[in-house]
């Protein structure tokens, strides 16, 4: 007893008790997940806990080997080298098709983990609750949140959406036959025993087989996004008549084309991200809700 | 030069001595383990 008294009463216990106690104040406090002290997060603290995401998608293209594994390569280099970290970094400042304040809308957590991780970006500004929110974003005022399961039922998936699983499917359908086509007449053109394919047609058949591959994948996932029905996502079409493009500009950066495009709900993901990340700051920094990726008027 | 040398080969090294699909099953792992993250910490409140 007389050694516990001893120990208890040491100067350096005397001395760390407080810190014992009670914890030092330059250590931060656990967070709670109460979304008023999440609120009040600092965008340098969400930047912080971004960072590591951001350096890790940034490398997770290394996994695969250039020159065996190049599809891997290229597909993981674009969704998440590319992709996630533009969609990352436009959550931070409150713009892409994952913040509410370019969308009008709230994710939930399998939304936002499959729109996130795979190279697909949301569908919105369809139907009329979707036109308020664009409507009061352009008059200069800020949207209240809207859950997406709170979208009138008339434009869920499926329904009257002008792409529905029917349409992606079918469309789906046509570039796997047009792939297979392609690949067929190539693997031709390299056996000794047929004659070549003309000049002419070879690059022509790299071009469509390139686009069908880039189709056919990516549109498979959006068709598995919308066959999916209780993830209740509908998501832009990557290729938005891409043969009708007049330039470069017009195909990932600029607006899309009256009277084709139908406006934001059919938007391109690819040209939502290009407006988003480097057209859309330099253009209208004041304006942040103007650089969704399917967002804005 | 030699450390980063051997940071420069590391990637290399890991991807000869582990199999594809365990290094795409890795990949995704870790995108779904970053999409956590980034709802947990990263986005708005106002986003759940």
């Amino acid at each position: 007893m007389n050694w516990r008294r001893e120990t208890r009463s040491s100067p350096l216990d005397r001395a760390l008790q407080p810190l014992a106690r009670s914890p030092p104040p330059s250590l931060p406090l656990p967070q709670t997940h109460a979304p008023q002290t999440h609120a009040q997060r600092p965008l340098a603290l969400r930047t912080a806990a971004a960072l590591p995401v951001l350096l890790t998608s940034s490398l997770l293209w290394l996994a695969f080997d250039a020159r065996t594994e190049v599809v891997a390569r290229a597909l993981t280099a674009f969704a998440f080298s590319w992709l996630g970290v533009f969609k990352i970094v436009g959550l931070l400042l409150g713009r892409g098709p994952l913040s509410p304040a370019a969308t009008g809308r709230t994710w939930t957590l399998p939304q936002f983990a499959f729109i996130l991780t795979l190279p697909v970006s949301p569908r919105y500004g369809v139907g009329p609750a979707s036109a308020s929110a664009t409507a009061t974003r352009g008059g200069g005022g800020r949207t209240a949140p809207r859950p997406l399961h709170r979208v009138p039922s008339r434009t869920r998936v499926g329904e009257a959406a002008p792409s529905g699983l029917a349409t992606r499917l079918r469309v789906a359908a046509g570039k796997a036959a047009t792939l297979a086509t392609v690949v067929a007449l190539l693997e031709r053109d390299r056996s000794p025993h047929h004659a070549p394919l003309p000049a002419a047609l070879r690059p022509w058949c790299y071009l469509f087989g390139l686009y069908t591959f880039l189709g056919l994948t990516y549109d498979g996932i959006a068709a598995a996004a919308v066959a999916i029905p209780w993830l209740r996502l509908d998501l832009s079409p990557h290729f938005d008549h891409p043969f009708c493009s007049v330039s470069f500009a017009d195909l990932c950066v600029v607006w899309p084309r009256q009277g084709v495009g139908g406006g934001a709900a059919r938007r391109g993901a690819v040209r939502g991200l290009f407006r988003l990340s480097p057209f859309s700051p330099l253009s209208f920094p004041s304006h942040p809700n103007t650089g969704g990726a399917g967002g804005g008027t | 030069m030699g450390a980063a040398a051997s940071l420069l080969s590391a990637p290399a090294a890991w991807r000869a001595a582990t199999p594809f699909p365990t290094r795409a099953g890795l990949c995704a792992s870790v995108a779904f383990v970053q999409a956590l993250w980034v709802y947990a910490t990263v986005a708005p409140p106002h986003v759940r």
